[in-house]
């Protein structure tokens, strides 16, 4: 069974004639240990398409189905208890807390999901350490490169065990061999702990890494 | 989520130095006016508290001894003294002379006493003697200050014309436009005006504790005059200026309220805005609202509490100032700190109320954008 199934989803902004179609009936399923890779240029639709699978954004029409559960029938109050537990997100900007060390921001998710501080600080050096960071565990985000940075994301994002790993240009702010370094990080959650990763991107380096690649124009998959 | 709200207060110093400022500033002034507010009453009280008597008695129809004609006949007074019980009866005159110094012109509360009786006349002085001549008065030393005038200096009653010598100076002796001073009662008498009368007169008991029980049981022997208790006399008094004042209080009090509301709630609020994304971030990764919003009324309570204990410390070093500076009391009771840490939580809480507004509307979809 795919872990996550999009079907058929639109999304428009705005109503009426100044109404603008950001995506247009974009349908794909991901599996558990498969990493896809959506592709295109800036405009295409590719981040909206994140936002609605990650539950971010309601499409105008379609669904989005994660590990069976339809999303759209989620309210508003139930949506951010799937999020947490079954989705895992590493932002182009890393988007890391700036009050908090490398380790407590790979707590938050865990510490939300009501986990004791003491599990969540072990489990959170646990994920640290295998991502080559025990180094810099006390260290804030100011003091960490973009390489590290992006790393303490990918530990949070994989925190709470989710079975998606959602990732928005996440080799944007890297160098070339940081940036493949961090690919190959997720390819290896997809692979060794049977994530299903979704990496939206433009930029063609990252190619190899992928299972499969879904190009995106105008909103529509071509 | 306490981590959060720990290390998001304490990553800007000078915003939070400002926050707990502000609410401090907010409590000192509640403090204070507690502070200036009982002691004034207790300030106003203290004269009939270290009154030698267990009973008042005073004129019917009379409240206080401050206001009204006081005409006690002495006849009373000897009857009052044969009670059972009754171990002293001290007739007193009192007087409401205007002076003059200068530019400056008050009145003086003016009460005689017998200096050969020591447990008579004012508390202890700061300087001079309670044993003075029929030429002497003793005055309050916050008023003798004001005045320029020192032990030996004169003062005159405007209307008599008559010149006294001052005696002694006692502390905590004005309050509320009344300076007491006092006189001793031979000379007092010039100023009686209903021969065989006094103004009031005090009895003591030989045992104080059934005051009470006393006053009420010679109430009814002496219909022409009002006995009542010290401690009824005192309630009274402490009854009839909190009402006077206590809206007064209450205004003031809602505005440095405000102050400490407006002051947590604009800095709580700026850092929401400023921690906008960081928040968008969170909603993203899936915590919820609530989640969010305990963080935000964790660090409004936590800059509360700060503020609290910086500002109930700092206070005291204002009451001290205050009573050494401005000469007025200053008595911050119990019910006073409860009042004022109940009053600083609400605070907090109001404070966090429209930062948390603000969280809601913030949407984790902007995170994604540039």
């Amino acid at each position: 069974m795919s872990t996550l199934i999009a079907e058929n989803l639109t999304k428009r902004y705005g109503s009426g004639e100044s109404a603008v179609s950001a995506l247009g009936g974009v349908s794909f399923e991901a599996k558990s240990g498969e990493v896809v890779l959506i592709m295109g240029p800036s405009g295409s639709g590719k981040t909206t398409l994140l936002l609605l699978l990650g539950t971010l954004l309601r499409p105008t029409s379609g669904r989005v189905i994660i590990n069976g559960q339809e999303t759209s029938k989620l309210s508003n109050h139930e949506l951010p208890r799937l999020r947490l537990k079954e989705i895992g997100f590493v932002f182009q900007h890393f988007n890391l807390l700036s009050a908090l060390t490398a380790e407590q921001n790979v707590m938050v998710p865990l510490l939300a999901m009501g986990i004791s501080k003491s599990a969540a600080r072990s489990k959170a050096r646990e994920f640290l350490k295998r991502l080559g960071l025990e180094h810099r565990m006390t260290s804030l985000p100011q003091n960490l490169s973009g390489g590290e940075e992006q790393r303490v994301a990918i530990a949070r994002a994989m925190a709470n065990n989710p079975s998606i790993i959602l990732a928005d240009e996440p080799t944007a702010n890297l160098d070339s061999k940081t940036g493949h370094e961090i690919v190959e990080l997720l390819r290896k959650g997809a692979k060794d702990e049977n994530k299903c990763v979704v990496i939206v991107s433009h930029d063609p380096r990252i190619k190899d890494i992928a299972d499969r690649i879904i190009n995106i124009e105008d909103g529509r998959i071509s | 989520m306490l981590l959060i709200a720990l290390r998001n207060l304490f990553q800007e110093k000078s915003r939070l130095l400002i926050s707990v400022g502000g609410v401090a500033f907010a409590i000192i002034l509640m403090v204070a006016l507690f502070g200036i507010y009982n002691g004034a009453i207790e300030r106003d009280v203290k004269f009939l508290k270290e009154s030698p008597s267990d009973i008042f008695v005073m004129r019917k129809g009379m409240t206080d001894m401050y206001h009204g004609v006081p005409l006690v006949s002495l006849t009373d007074i000897e009857r009052l003294g044969q009670e059972d019980g009754v171990s002293k009866v001290v007739p007193v005159i009192s007087l409401r002379p205007g002076v003059s110094d200068g530019d400056t012109q008050f009145s003086l509360f003016v009460t005689s006493f017998d200096p050969t009786d020591l447990s008579q006349g004012p508390w202890a002085l700061t300087s001079g003697t309670k044993n003075i001549t029929d030429g002497e008065i003793i005055i309050p030393g916050s008023l003798a200050k004001k005045l320029g005038k020192k032990l030996g200096d004169t003062i005159v009653f405007s209307e008599s014309a008559k010149v006294w010598r001052i005696a002694g100076l006692v502390p905590e002796a004005s309050s509320f436009g009344n300076h007491y001073s006092w006189i001793t009662y031979h000379a007092a008498q010039d100023f009686v005006e209903v021969p065989g009368t006094v103004s009031f007169a005090y009895i003591t008991l030989f045992n104080p504790s059934t005051a009470a029980g006393a006053a009420q049981s010679l109430q009814p022997k002496y219909p022409q005059l009002s006995l009542r208790g010290k401690d009824q006399l005192v309630t009274e008094e402490k009854k009839n200026l909190g009402d006077s004042f206590l809206p007064i209080l209450q205004a003031i009090l809602a505005i440095a309220v405000l102050i400490g509301t407006a002051i947590i709630g604009l800095t709580i609020y700026t850092a929401t805005l400023d921690k906008s994304r960081e928040v968008g971030i969170l909603k993203a990764i899936g915590v919820r609202n609530s989640q969010l919003y305990s963080i935000v009324l964790t660090q409004s309570m936590l800059t509360t509490a700060l503020g609290l204990v910086i500002g109930i410390g700092l206070s005291f070093g204002v009451g001290w100032l205050i009573s050494n500076l401005l000469d007025l009391s200053f008595v911050v009771t119990d019910i006073a700190l409860i009042t004022v840490v109940g009053l600083a939580f609400i605070m907090g809480i109001l404070a966090s109320l429209i930062p948390v507004r603000r969280l809601a509307f913030i949407d984790p979809a902007e995170v994604f954008k540039s």
